[in-house]
C-alpha cells in the first residue's frame, strides 16, 4: 500500500504531523505556489515520515515528549551547499541529525530543508532507545546522543536504515526493533563533524533567530533591525551573514515570511471556528505586526497569490 | 567595446512618460511586471526629460522636470535603485524626497524598493531638480554582497531608506556616473562595487541615515491608497483613510503636510485631477467619445461640479479639458540620440 499524499499547502503537512504529536509550524521561505508530498507510517514505539517540497521549508516547534526524532535527507538533485540544517547541523547525504530532541523540551527543535532533497524523520521512543543502548552497552551511542546535535555516518548500517525506512513507508512498519538496532549502530559508529568556533556560535544564533521569529509575544510589534539586534545581542553584519548563509534572505524578510504564515494559519483557523467581517483581516494584520491592512494584504498577495479575504472565504467553504 | 549611445526622451504629458517607463523597464527587467503612477503636484505646463544611457546590467538615467512630480512605483525584487540630486550649485525650486528621505546634496536614496516591506515605493522630484538614477539588478548585487562579505550593506538595504554620505565611495560613485555620461563606461562592475561600498561606509557615525519607520510606511500606504482605482471611486473621507491606515487623523494630516506641503484633501484632489487628465489623454479612446464622456470621467474621479472642476483643471494645467483632449492625438514623447559630452 503506497501511503504518499500530495498537499497544496504547508498547513496540511502540519496537520498530518499533529497525528504524531508534532506541533510544528511550517513556513515556506520562498514566494510562489509550492507543491508538497508526505509519506508516513507508524507502529508501536516508532513513526516515520518523509516530506518533499518544491520550495524551501522552515520547521519550527519540532519534538515530542515521547520520542527522539532522528532526521536525514535524501538528495534529489546536485547542490554545492548543505541540503538543510537540522538545529544548525549541516544536512548532507551522510548526515544524521535531530539529536537535540533527546534532551530539549517538546517543540523546541527546528529544521530547514531545501527543495533539492526530501527529509525523513524517524521518531523512536526515548525509553526503549535508552534500554536498547544499555542492553548493547553502547556507551558511545549514549555519549553521542547526549553531547552532539548530529553525526556524519559512513557506516553500512545507515544505508540499511534508509533502505528500510523507504521500504516501510510503502508497505508499513513490520519490525520496529530493527530501527532501534540500526540507530544504535549509527550512533556508535558515527563521527563528529568538526565545526569552527564561529560555526558553533552560529548554530546557537540560528536557534535564537528561529525562536524570536516565532515568539507569539513579539508578533504584534513591527520589529526594527535595531530591536532584533538588541534582542539577540548580535551585530547587524553577523546577523545578516548568518541569515543569508542559512536562510537565503535578510532577517526582516525572514521574520515577515514567518508572520505572514502565522497570519494565514490564524485566518484559516478563524474562518473554520467563527464568522468573520471587515474587521477580521485588520485585527489579524495588527496581531501579527502589520500595522496597515493594505500593506498586509499586498504583501500577503505577493506571497500566497491570493488576498486575505479570499483565504477567509475559501477556507470557510472548505 | 564602445558604449551605447545615450537617448533623450522629452515628455509633454505624464501618460506618455508612464507608458515609456512601463515599456522601457519591462524590456530592461524582462521578468518584472513594472507599473508606475505619476502625478503633477505643482501648477503649470509640463516639460519633462529623461536621458537614458544603460549598459549591461545597469540602467543609468538623468531626469529633470519643470514641475514637481509625485512618482509611485510597484516595488519589485529584481531591481534596486540609487538616486541622488545634482543641481550643480543651484538651489532647486522644490524639495525632492526619495522613498521618504529628504534629499540634500550628499544624499543617496531609493535602495529600499525591494518588495520586503510591503509593495510600493514613492518619490517626489522637485521642480527643476536634476535627479541622477542608477538601477542595479538585485540578484547580481546580492551575489556581490556575499562575495565581499558586505553584510552591513545588506542590512542597510532592508532597513535604511536613505543616507547623507560624504564617503569616498559615494563621491566616486557619483563621479563614475558622470564619467559614463561624458565618456561612456562599458562595464557594470564599478557601479556595483561602489554602491556596496557606499552602503557599507554609511555605518560610519558621521553619516546621517533615515531608517524605515512607521511614518515612512504610513506615507507609502497613503500614496498607494490614493492611487488605487476602486470601482466607482466613491470620495474618500479622512475618517476612512485614517481607519484604513490604522492611524490618527492628526498624524496622517501632519505627515501629509510635511511631505507634500498640502493637506490630505488637496493631495487627493491633485492625484484625481491627474487621473482625469490621463483619461482624457488615453490614445485608445476616440476623440469624439472622450468629448462626450468628459464630464462622466470627472464625476468618476469625484468631481461632482463640472464648472468648478473646469476652473481647477485650468488653474492646474493651464489648459482646458477640451485642449487636453485635442492634444491627445499629438505625439507626447520626442526621442533623440545624444552624443557623449553634450549631456552636462
Amino acid at each position: 500500500m503506497n501511503i504518499k499524499f500530495s498537499y497544496t499547502d504547508p498547513l496540511q503537512l502540519s496537520e498530518t504531523l499533529q497525528e504524531y504529536g508534532q506541533v510544528t509550524k511550517i513556513t515556506q521561505l520562498e514566494s510562489g505556489e509550492g507543491s508538497y508530498s508526505m509519506a508516513h507510517q507508524k507502529s508501536s514505539g516508532i513513526a516515520i515520515a518523509e516530506i518533499s517540497a518544491s520550495k524551501p521549508l522552515l520547521y519550527e516547534g519540532w519534538g515530542t515528549s515521547w520520542s527522539v526524532d532522528f532526521n536525514w535527507i535524501t538528495s534529489t538533485r546536485k547542490a554545492n551547499y548543505p541540503f538543510g540544517y537540522c538545529e544548525g547541523f549541516d544536512m548532507n547525504d551522510n548526515s544524521l541529525g535531530g539529536f537535540n530532541t533527546f534532551h530539549s523540551n517538546p517543540g523546541d527543535s527546528w529544521g530547514k530543508y531545501s527543495e533539492s532533497c526530501s527529509s525523513t524523520a524517524c521518531m523512536l521512543d526515548k525509553k526503549t532507545l535508552l534500554n536498547k543502548f544499555q542492553e548493547c552497552k553502547a556507551s558511545q551511542a549514549i555519549a553521542n546522543l547526549s553531547e552532539s546535535i548530529g553525526l556524519i555516518i559512513d557506516h553500512e548500517a545507515f544505508s540499511q536504515l534508509r533502505r528500510l525506512a523507504r521500504r516501510d513507508l510503502v508497505r508499513g512498519i513490520l519490525n520496529p526493533s530493527k530501527y532501534y538496532d540500526l540507530i544504535t549502530i549509527c550512533l556508535e559508529e558515527g563521527s563528529h563533524k568538526l565545526y569552527k568556533k564561529k560555526q558553533v556560535k552560529n548554530q546557537r544564533l540560528l536557534g535564537e533567530i528561529v525562536n524570536l521569529s516565532h515568539d507569539p509575544d513579539k508578533m504584534s510589534t513591527p520589529m526594527s533591525l535595531l530591536d532584533v539586534c538588541q534582542q539577540l545581542n548580535v551585530g547587524q553584519a553577523s546577523l545578516y551573514r548568518t541569515c543569508q548563509d542559512y536562510f537565503g534572505m535578510g532577517i526582516i524578510e525572514m521574520m515577515t515570511q514567518v508572520r505572514l504564515e502565522e497570519a494565514r494559519r490564524s485566518m484559516i483557523y478563524h474562518s473554520s471556528t467563527s464568522n468573520f467581517d471587515n474587521n477580521t483581516i485588520r485585527e489579524i494584520a495588527i496581531r501579527f505586526g502589520f500595522k496597515h491592512q493594505g500593506r498586509f494584504s499586498r504583501r500577503y498577495f505577493t506571497n500566497f497569490g491570493e488576498l486575505p479575504s479570499q483565504t477567509l472565504k475559501r477556507s470557510k467553504l472548505l | 567595446m564602445k558604449a551605447r549611445k545615450a537617448k533623450e526622451y522629452v515628455f509633454s504629458n505624464l501618460l506618455g512618460m508612464e507608458t515609456y517607463c512601463k515599456n522601457h523597464y519591462n524590456e530592461y527587467y524582462s521578468t518584472s511586471n513594472f507599473s508606475c503612477n505619476i502625478t503633477q503636484l505643482s501648477k503649470g505646463e509640463l516639460q519633462t526629460s529623461s536621458i537614458c544611457a544603460p549598459i549591461n546590467n545597469v540602467h543609468l538615467e538623468i531626469f529633470k522636470s519643470n514641475q514637481t512630480l509625485l512618482y509611485e512605483e510597484e516595488a519589485n525584487q529584481n531591481s534596486i535603485a540609487f538616486c541622488w540630486i545634482n543641481n550643480q550649485g543651484e538651489k532647486p525650486s522644490g524639495n525632492t524626497i526619495i522613498s521618504g528621505h529628504k534629499m540634500k546634496d550628499l544624499s543617496i536614496a531609493g535602495f529600499n524598493r525591494l518588495n520586503k516591506t510591503g509593495g510600493n515605493t514613492w518619490d517626489i522630484v522637485g521642480a527643476n531638480t536634476i535627479l541622477c538614477c542608477m538601477s542595479l539588478k538585485w540578484k547580481i548585487l546580492k551575489e556581490k554582497i556575499d562575495e565581499m562579505n558586505a553584510y552591513n550593506a545588506y542590512a542597510r538595504i532592508e532597513e535604511c531608506i536613505g543616507i547623507d554620505s560624504n564617503s569616498t565611495s559615494s563621491i566616486q560613485l557619483k563621479k563614475l556616473f558622470e564619467k559614463h555620461f561624458t565618456k561612456g563606461i562599458t562595464t557594470a562592475g564599478g557601479f556595483y562595487d561602489l554602491a556596496i561600498a557606499t552602503l557599507e561606509d554609511s555605518c560610519e557615525p558621521q553619516n546621517h541615515i533615515t531608517e524605515r519607520s512607521e511614518s515612512t510606511e504610513l506615507i507609502e500606504d497613503l500614496v498607494k491608497l490614493l492611487h488605487e482605482d476602486r470601482a466607482g471611486l466613491p470620495p474618500l473621507t479622512i475618517g476612512e483613510i485614517t481607519k484604513y491606515l490604522n492611524s490618527e487623523q492628526e498624524s496622517v494630516g501632519q505627515v501629509c503636510r510635511s511631505t507634500f506641503n498640502m493637506n490630505i484633501l488637496d493631495l487627493i484632489k491633485s492625484i484625481r485631477l491627474e487621473q482625469v487628465k490621463k483619461s482624457y489623454l488615453n490614445p485608445h479612446v476616440p476623440r469624439g467619445l472622450k468629448q462626450f464622456t468628459k464630464q462622466h470621467n470627472a464625476l468618476y474621479y469625484g468631481f461632482k461640479n463640472w464648472n468648478s472642476f473646469q476652473r481647477l483643471y485650468f488653474k492646474t494645467f493651464l489648459e482646458s479639458p477640451e485642449d487636453t483632449i485635442d492634444k491627445s492625438s499629438k505625439m507626447s514623447v520626442l526621442v533623440s540620440d545624444l552624443r557623449r559630452g553634450s549631456m552636462s
